[in-house]
């Protein structure tokens, strides 16, 4: 009589259970860790007298902020704009060549390595070289964002695509089911938890290529072309706000996506509540 | 409720302790050997004729002539000399005068000492098809300059000729390649005398077809290169001695390559052979007419011109470079006259 | 369709050989059995014998390497495409981002029928088997055994003529496994399914057959079959009486007969 109880025998609602979390629950420790590191920050610069050209304290990051708030706005909504242009194109690519590289082995073998060069070369190669081909303004920070979320979308995807059990393969075989229904009724829904993988990850990797490609040339209404001139300038403050910019952005756009994410994939372990 | 305290206490201790620490930071004293002193000079930009002076008073021994240990440190795109400075990692720094008076401005104490070029060597370029003859004519078109400090030159020629720099002109970033211009996707682009210039006649265009705004003649040029040092190090007296011998070298340095120019491009080449001869050889010969003209300099080389220094400064309260106005203070005549008194 | 007096699934002398050359194994050789429409029969073995792969020839899983097999007087691949059986495998295999009912309704999806249909099916199916209250749950929101159940059902939502089932109650513990016994016993009689099951326990496929049989280890050979008896519909108590005892022992024994398995090489699942 050795068999172990796998699970327990539901008699009545067979759910299992799970310690429901609040909202404030989940965030708190984030919130708590940010206030701390925040105060350490100040109690930092203050008790060193640190020069703020090397690092102001964050009151007075907030103030400067305060001060240029409309043109950092304007700006960051610029460089943000083309971040989303080329997150949109990488990620879309990126799944479509995933797709087609799931169905056929040949089309796989041919783009693979060109992916993985894709990723390897630093931004600081391309973006000069960008600037030539696809001009000073967007066309060329859109190139860049486009190439560097291109790639962990591909792997991403295509590996979710590949990566289906045996089982749920047999089953539809079973079913008689035709490639496309395989592909719609099972490969693509499982491979949804790999596919917001590789958005959470472009959404912060756009906005860094969008800032950075910008160092090399770009408008002078940008955020890129903002923190550079000011670091140079030792308006150390301003670039700081900059920056701060920069984060919230790119925060927000993770937030968003992991928002999608929650209401596409109520289902998965990651996202469910109870 | 002791704890509180005991935490409190600490944090006080901790904070005075860093203020008490915080005092000394940046103040380097200069290793001494007997008579010997071992200075740092932080460059503009990388190793190149623009910086043949200093090569050459290290390569001729000129600073060893000072008991002077010289290490050059050659700069880049995300290099700010008033920064290594002001951290501490050079006693003495080159930069063009505006980016100085804006660290300053913000409070660094940062002073010039010497100003070596005479003229400024940043230029507006177009091709004559563009139809640009004079700043007017970029109304309405795209006009790229680098940016980080060498823009105000152009915002005030834009002034000059009354056109607004966010609604008469798109301003863009430059890269630091001339591609923009030679695509023509902008109609106007900066270019310093001793290198862009060049690199535009290599990329194809003919001398003839460039046409050349010279913020010069237009009366807005800014001071460039310059040597500057802190204030706070200028104060000790050991510190003034060591300066004033480091520019003696150093403008012989700058005399040495005005009269042996070609033996400054090899000594620069053999720093650093990327540039290549020819490249060198017209840096070194732009540069030279940026310190020594024609035409001829209305004071000595190394001294700063108390109306170009006003000339400048102006410039830069006006736009926005600095908050305040520039104080006499920013530079100082001390050191050149040690130097040169001997 | 033809072969309605002949055998339902109809098997004879198939062998299976995975690999090549030096590292060939024989899977199967030369297997034959014939089943009757509306029974139910296990297939015994211990592990690796094949029984498995003898399901999954039937059901065009995979490929013989020789032999012939007939289900419902058709090859197994027409079959297949006309979709005469549904599957069980030893995990529940449902999708995750499905609710239960959307799972269940998956068969009647991919055949393309109108879906009023489909939930109409579905839901009654759950009901049938007390799961109708859990139709928009999650999978992972139920236990083991009542995914298995999910599974259940969606095999038989779109009312095949064959069930195959590849010991389908492995992973749970004995207590469920008796319960859905009986549960599957229940359904089984309500539909004029053949069942075809896979298991590892004897006491198992005596309790919910009409005939066992029982094959040796690899290669995998039909040796016996034991015809059960037992009156139907069989309940909790008839695991109590003499003859499913007697019964147990026969399978048993046969399950002994080779020396490999006297010797406790696999493990067999007895009842204690």
């Amino acid at each position: 009589m050795a068999r172990a109880t796998a699970a327990p025998i539901a008699a009545s609602s067979g759910a299992t259970a799970r310690r429901p979390r609040s909202l404030w629950q989940e965030y708190l420790p984030a919130v708590a860790v940010f206030v701390a590191a925040i105060g350490l920050w100040e109690a930092f610069v203050f008790g060193f007298n640190i020069q703020f050209y090397l690092l102001p304290a964050p009151h007075v990051i907030v103030q400067t902020f305060r001060d240029n708030a409309a043109v950092l706005l304007e700006v960051g909504l610029y460089t943000f704009r083309e971040a989303l242009a080329g997150y949109f194109l990488g990620c879309g690519l990126g799944v479509m060549a995933a797709m087609a590289s799931s169905r056929s082995p040949m089309f796989a073998d041919l783009v693979l390595p060109y992916a993985i060069a894709s990723a390897s070369v630093p931004i600081i190669a391309l973006a000069p070289l960008a600037i030539v081909w696809f001009g000073v303004a967007q066309g060329s920070k859109i190139a860049i964002v486009t190439l560097m979320t291109f790639f962990p979308t591909f792997i991403g995807t295509l590996r979710g695509l590949l990566s289906v059990p045996p089982q749920s393969l047999e089953l539809m075989r079973s079913l008689a089911a035709g490639e496309g229904q395989t592909f719609a009724k099972l490969r693509l829904p499982a491979s949804l938890p790999y596919m917001f993988n590789a958005f959470k990850v472009g959404t912060t990797l756009s906005m860094i290529g969008a800032v950075v490609s910008e160092f090399f040339g770009g408008p002078e209404r940008s955020l890129g072309v903002y923190i550079s001139t000011k670091a140079a300038l030792f308006r150390t403050r301003e670039a700081w706000a900059a920056i701060l910019i920069a984060c919230a952005l790119g925060l927000s756009f993770y937030l968003v996506v992991v928002l999608v994410e929650r209401l596409v994939m109520p289902w998965h372990a990651s996202t469910r509540k109870t | 409720m002791a704890k509180r305290w005991g935490w409190v206490s600490l944090f006080v201790l901790v904070a005075l302790v860093g203020a008490a620490c915080g005092q000394r930071q940046g103040a380097q004293p200069v290793t001494q050997t007997a008579e010997r002193a071992k200075v740092r000079v932080q460059l503009k930009w990388v190793t190149q004729a623009q910086f043949a002076g200093y090569y050459a008073a290290k390569e001729k021994g000129f600073y060893d002539q000072e008991s002077l240990d010289v290490t050059i440190q050659p700069g880049g795109p995300d290099i700010v000399p008033e920064q290594v400075v002001a951290g501490g990692g050079a006693e003495f720094g080159l930069d063009w005068l505006p980016s100085l008076l804006s660290a300053r401005d913000q409070g660094v104490p940062l002073v010039n000492i010497a100003q070596i070029f005479t003229y400024s060597g940043m230029r507006q370029l177009s091709h004559k098809d563009s139809g640009v003859q004079t700043p007017a004519d970029w109304k309405g078109k795209k006009v790229a300059v680098w940016f980080g400090g060498n823009e105000f030159a152009l915002l005030a020629t834009l002034e000059k000729y009354k056109l607004d720099k966010d609604k008469d002109v798109t301003l863009v970033k430059q890269p630091f390649d001339m591609n923009l211009l030679l695509k023509r996707e902008v109609v106007s682009a900066s270019a310093m005398t001793y290198n862009e210039y060049k690199q535009v006649l290599d990329g194809g265009w003919k001398a003839e077809d460039i046409v050349v705004i010279d913020f010069n003649k237009e009366g807005t040029a800014m001071l460039e290169d310059g040597i500057f040092s802190k204030a706070d190090w200028l104060q000790d007296a050991k510190n003034k001695a060591v300066a004033a011998r480091f520019l003696r070298a150093t403008l012989k340095g700058w005399e040495f390559c005005r009269d042996n120019a070609g033996e400054c491009v090899d000594i620069v080449l053999k720093q650093s052979p990327t540039l290549g001869k020819d490249h060198q050889a017209w840096m070194m010969a732009e540069i030279n007419k940026l310190i020594w003209g024609p035409p001829q300099p209305t004071t000595p080389v190394g001294k700063m011109d108390p109306e170009a220094f006003k000339r400048t400064a102006d410039i830069a309260l006006k736009f926005g470079v600095i908050k305040k106005p520039a104080e006499a203070a920013s530079y100082t005549h001390e050191i050149f006259d040690a130097a040169t008194k001997k | 369709m033809a072969g309605l007096n002949g055998p339902i699934i109809d098997v004879h002398d198939v062998d299976k050989a995975f690999g090549r050359g030096a590292a060939v194994t024989h899977a199967l050789e030369r297997v034959s059995l014939a089943i009757q429409s509306g029974e139910f029969v296990s297939i015994i073995g211990p592990s690796g014998c094949g029984k498995s792969t003898l399901l999954r020839i039937v059901g065009d899983l995979i490929e013989p390497s020789g032999g012939a097999i007939h289900v419902k007087g058709k090859t197994p691949h027409q079959a297949r495409l006309d979709r005469d059986y549904g599957i069980v495998f030893q995990t529940p295999v449902l999708y995750e981002w499905r609710t239960v009912l959307r799972n269940v309704e998956l068969p009647l999806e991919v055949m393309g029928r109108p879906r009023a249909e489909w939930q109409g099916r579905a839901q009654a199916m759950l009901q049938l088997m007390g799961l109708g209250a859990f139709q928009h749950h999650y999978p992972w929101q139920l236990s083991g055994g009542m995914q298995q159940r999910v599974a259940i059902a969606r095999a038989l939502v779109f009312n095949p003529s064959i069930l195959l089932m590849d010991e389908p109650f492995g992973a749970l513990d004995e207590l469920t496994r008796e319960r859905l016994n009986l549960e599957l016993l229940n359904i089984w009689s309500q539909t004029s399914a053949t069942v075809l099951f896979v298991t590892h326990s004897i006491s198992e496929a005596v309790f919910l057959s009409s005939r066992v049989m029982v094959m040796s280890p690899r290669p995998g050979r039909i040796e016996r079959t034991v015809t059960i008896d037992l009156p139907r519909p069989r309940m909790a108590h008839t695991r109590a009486t003499s003859r499913f005892f007697e019964l147990v022992t026969r399978v048993r024994e046969g399950l002994r007969e080779d020396p490999a398995v006297a010797a406790g090489r696999d493990a067999v699942v007895e009842d204690a």
